[in-house]
């Protein structure tokens, strides 16, 4: 076998508190695409990072073409031959195409930039990828699709032996991707060596010849695509071996009685294009609804419909048997939905409010501007949360800023909490979260269930899933793949699920 | 009398103010200003000195809370659109708008005082309407939409003045920047008025908190249920009120509406005192009072280079280098490269530096660790 | 075709703005429509559009320059006060823009290497120039040199 061209070997790296790589090996051959899978947390963005000298590695050595490399930033790891496209364009939307091809490298000639050069060069550049457009066009004024394709010409032109592409068809469509893939396949028949990173399941297995799993920081496999089923790719990937988890102990009586009961709202053919193929959900008070499958598969995207952060284009939400518009979150307060986001750095931590403040914010919000909540109250309801949810501050008056991770989660439950709902939305409320305050968490949504509540529970970890809930809706590659009753959840139903091919079911 | 006791007494006083405000961000603000009386205490004898006369106080203290009323009503409303994220550059403007507006009324269509007072206000909250609905509305960066009325608001002022300095002698018009109540300035009076409805509407409602909310972090207020966009129209509305108000008082002290002149660069003035204040340019909490010291130690540092004889034209030099000094101090960069000189400081002051350390690529992904 | 119409159209309306103002005005008041006002128009905008130019740099790359105003005041003064010290104008003039750098950079210094606001940076610039102006001379000078009478003439037309 011909040496690889890229080789890692024993990849450490370390930051405070957190090991993000143990001791990971990855080859990849020329003229292969190699793909690169794992959850999120699971180390990929990291590995790619410090191969391309973003970040400095602990221990480990990586060989590129037989020589051993330390790239200290992303120019050198380019002027080996290693270039990255990355999910979020790094394009200038406002230059032409031609310029952004040549950004940083315009040909120069003493000193003045060339333009007729920097053309011609675009042109070369887009012909490797079969393309030919108006390289004179704004960047902006093309598709995502086409500056994907760009961005992986202007990789190529930087004389790249292994392109690294992250993510590249997350804002693609089915037949931009088929292009992007027919280009790949073009750019592996001259030799080229690319890394691809993805979680679409079904694409991994179009596209690529071996894949490496990754599984919190260490490399659990990695395999031939051909010789690997579905079922064990996904397996390794969530960390469920054979074994299974029980689900909590539901006694038919219950079951019976919320099966009974008025749903506390319909979602009919649910979707937005771009981010979620329609469908179809339901959830009944007392109920936890668990939505499972991969990173990427659409659950935020439900979640981010359900609470009126995105506006569906499709379908229908009936609650109190009449239908609503839930246009924006004050739209959903004021229905009684309640979402605890999955970022929540961005949508969720005030970072310079007080823990008081950031808990009575949205309760104090659905009040209005002018009923403002005595601060007698305020400091009854922190005082009651801070207690009941166990959360960890020297005073109410600390700045959420702070706290640990676990209790800022904390703290933007109770802010959700406070506000009473009808349904919560609890999107990864783990992620992040130490081994207590996640049996915290555990504990809190059963007490809701029993409350009454109806709970939609998204997590990346099965465990959680089929733990707690009563029902799981799996999704695959933003549509609804799957409806798991009681009786029949368990971690490997659900990887069943997301595996195979199965289209989504009429709902029960 | 003996000479230094009222000094003496001063002192005390304002030792007490910094001693109990130590906790708090304002300590520095009043520390500051503190510095600067120092200054005067020692340079600039009779500084401190109040006469009693004809039953009002006169004094070189009571001539900074006179003329510092306009920058401190400014920097009333500046300090709450300062604090959503935003910035008022039309307050100077408004306020010419303002003082044009009662003067034509009172003089050339010979309406009563209140009437002139009344239309003015309600024709600067019609300004700062207008600034809210470009920014929250339209979604226009707020520089630039303040920027329209800020260069168009003098022509339509001079278009109400025709061109002309309207002046006025009605004694109520007169009595709002010139009158005394309790032998102290009027204008004080207004000042600490404004102050305390403020402080009232930000505390007792719940806009100080969506205030901070939303200039924070916008998009978690939004999840939150906040209403970014109603906050945003009234802090602008707010502070063309607050431009009005400070327009009158400017066009009551000289007695006369001059278009060209009033408030000129005073939107300058009310940033720099919000800033002094405290309340970081970026948005999130912010200071009222702190902003309110922030315009006295302005017009305080105007009142001693005043003293001083420093001619009024070269006062904006000594004004700079107080901004470069009060910026420096508030960066993180020049505090850490401080405190590699001047160890022993650090343990006494809290100066922590929320900097992030390391190489910390600014390209996003997924599955970062989180810090 | 659309490469024309995006980025264009702001200057097109810009364009047309003007154009519009100009006729309104050539139509309103007499001699209005001359070339010689236009050419005075081109005469008294000169320096803001030179200003321009540098400030177009200074907010493409994010930041702003309040201090450009007062900048240009203290500029003349400076040149007004060299030339009155008999100074030759092309070295009064090579100071003036000298100096123009230097402080240009050092505001450029502190926004850089202190990550201060630019706003406040060169409003503290907006402040000293025009301080400094007068420190230099407090009253208005007239520039009677015989070069900047000969800059100044216009070309017959």
């Amino acid at each position: 076998m011909t040496a690889p061209l890229l080789e890692i070997i024993g990849l450490s790296k370390s930051f405070p508190g957190v090991k993000a790589l143990d001791a990971v090996d990855l080859a990849v051959q020329r003229g292969e695409i190699h793909a690169l899978m794992g959850e999120n947390g699971a180390g990929k963005s990291t590995l790619i990072k410090v191969l391309t000298g973003v970040f400095s590695r602990d221990a480990g050595e990586t060989r590129f073409e037989g020589r051993n490399i330390v790239p200290k930033s992303p120019r050198e790891a380019e002027s080996f031959g290693i270039s990255t496209v990355y999910q979020e364009i790094n394009l200038i939307p406002h230059l032409s195409v031609a310029e952004n091809i040549c950004l940083g490298r315009q040909p120069t000639w003493l000193g003045a930039i060339r333009w007729k050069a920097i053309a011609e060069r675009a042109r070369t550049a887009l012909a490797r990828l079969d393309l030919s457009i108006d390289v004179y066009r704004q960047l902006s004024s093309c598709s995502i699709a086409m500056q994907q394709l760009v961005a992986i010409a202007r990789a190529l032109d930087i004389s790249a032996k292994l392109l690294i592409l992250d993510e590249p068809t997350s804002s693609l469509d089915r037949t931009e991707v088929e292009e992007l893939f027919k280009k790949l396949r073009r750019l592996r028949e001259d030799g080229l060596g690319i890394i691809f990173v993805t979680h679409f399941l079904d694409q991994v297995y179009e596209i690529s010849d071996r894949i490496t799993v990754l599984r919190n920081g260490c490399q659990v496999g990695c395999f031939p695509t051909d010789e690997l089923p579905r079922i064990r790719l996904v397996s390794s990937m969530i960390g469920r071996a054979v074994e299974e988890v029980e689900p909590l102990e539901q006694t038919r009586a219950t079951t019976a009685t919320i099966r009974s009961m008025e749903p506390v709202l319909q979602a009919h053919e649910l979707g937005k294009k771009g981010s979620l193929s329609p469908l179809n959900l339901e959830i009944r008070p007392g109920e936890v609804v668990g939505l499972a499958g991969l990173l990427g598969s659409g659950r935020t995207e439900t979640a981010r419909l359900l609470f009126g952060v995105d506006r569906p284009d499709h379908g229908t939400i009936r609650m109190d048997r009449r239908d609503v518009k839930i246009n924006s979150p004050r739209a959903a307060l004021r229905h009684r939905i309640a979402l605890t986001p999955e970022d929540r750095k961005v949508a969720g931590v005030i970072p310079n409010l007080t823990v008081r403040e950031n808990i009575v914010l949205a309760l104090q919000a659905s009040r209005g501007t002018w009923k403002c909540l005595p601060i007698a109250d305020q400091i009854k309801l922190a005082d009651r949360f801070i207690k009941a949810l166990n959360i960890r501050t020297p005073n109410r008056e600390q700045v959420l800023r702070n706290l640990s991770g676990g209790n800022q989660q904390k703290v933007l439950l109770a802010r959700w909490l406070a506000t009473e709902p009808k349904l919560f939305i609890l999107d990864e409320p783990t992620r992040g979260i130490d081994i207590g305050a996640k049996a915290e968490v555990e504990k809190l949504i059963q007490s809701l269930r029993e409350e009454g509540l109806a709970v939609i529970f998204i997590s990346s970890e099965l465990e959680e899933i089929v733990r707690q809930s009563q029902r799981v809706v799996v999704l695959r590659d933003r549509r609804k793949v799957a409806e798991i009753t009681e009786g029949e959840i368990s971690g490997h139903a659900i990887m069943q699920a997301i595996a195979t091919n199965q289209l989504e079911s009429p709902s029960a | 009398m003996i000479d230094w006791v009222p000094d003496l007494i001063f002192w005390i006083v304002f030792c007490a103010i910094l001693f109990f405000s130590r906790k708090q961000r304002v300590f520095w603000t009043v520390g500051a200003l503190g510095l600067l009386l120092l200054f005067n205490q020692f340079f600039t004898p009779g500084f401190f000195r109040i006469q009693l006369l004809d039953g009002h106080f006169y004094g070189s203290l009571i001539d900074v809370l006179n003329q510092g009323a306009k920058v401190m009503l400014l920097s009333l409303g500046m300090v709450l659109v300062i604090a959503t994220g935003g910035v008022d550059l039309s307050v100077g403007a408004i306020m010419a708008i303002s003082a044009a507006v009662s003067s034509r009324l009172l003089v050339s269509e010979h309406q009563p005082a209140l009437i002139a007072v009344a239309v003015a206000l309600f024709i600067s909250l019609a300004a700062g309407l207008w600034n809210g609905m470009l920014v929250a509305g339209f979604g226009i960066q707020p520089i630039v939409a303040t920027l329209v009325l800020m260069v168009a608001g003098r022509g339509v002022a001079q278009l109400i003045t025709e061109g002309q300095i309207i002046n006025f002698l009605d004694p109520t018009m007169v009595y709002i920047g010139n009158g005394h109540l309790f032998a102290l300035p009027f204008t004080l009076t207004i000042v600490l008025a404004m102050l305390g409805v403020t402080l009232i509407v930000v505390r007792r409602s719940a806009l100080g908190l969506y205030i901070v909310a939303v200039g924070d972090n916008a998009e978690a207020s939004r999840y939150s249920g906040v209403n970014a966009k109603q906050v945003k129209l009234f802090v602008y509305t707010f502070s063309g009120f607050c431009a009005g108000l400070a327009g009158l008082v400017a066009c009551s002290n000289i007695k006369s509406a001059d278009a060209n002149n009033i408030g000129l660069y005073l939107e300058l003035d009310a940033i720099l005192a919000v800033v002094i204040g405290g309340t970081s340019l970026q948005g999130g909490r912010f200071y009222l009072i702190g902003a309110v010291i922030g315009g006295l130690f302005i017009q305080t540092l105007t009142t001693t280079l005043y003293a001083k004889n420093v001619s009024s034209d070269i006062s904006p030099v000594p004004k700079a280098i107080v901004i470069i000094i009060v910026c420096l101090f508030q960066s993180e960069i020049f505090r850490e490269r401080l405190l590699l000189y001047v160890r022993p400081l650090g343990r006494i002051l809290p100066w922590k530096s929320a900097r992030q350390p390391e190489n910390l690529s600014r390209i996003t992904t997924h599955d970062t660790p989180e810090r | 075709m659309t490469r024309l119409n995006a980025k264009y159209i702001p200057l097109i309306a810009t364009a047309i703005v003007l154009v519009i103002s100009f006729g309104t005005g050539s139509l309103l008041y007499p001699n209005f429509g001359t070339p010689r006002v236009f050419v005075n128009l081109l005469n008294d905008s000169a320096f803001v559009g030179v200003a321009a130019i540098g400030e177009s740099f200074v907010i493409l790359s994010g930041g702003i320059d309040l201090s450009v105003g007062s900048m240009i005041a203290f500029i003349g003064i400076l040149i007004a006060k060299l030339l009155q010290a008999g100074w030759d104008p092309f070295v009064a003039m090579s100071i003036a823009l000298c100096f123009g750098v230097a402080a240009g950079t050092g505001m450029g210094c502190l926004i850089h290497f202190f990550e201060l606001p630019p706003f406040l940076v060169t409003l503290a610039g907006l402040f000293c120039f025009r301080g400094l102006g007068f420190v230099i001379h407090p009253e208005s000078i007239g520039i009677d040199h015989p070069f900047t009478a000969r800059s100044c003439r216009s070309f017959p037309f």
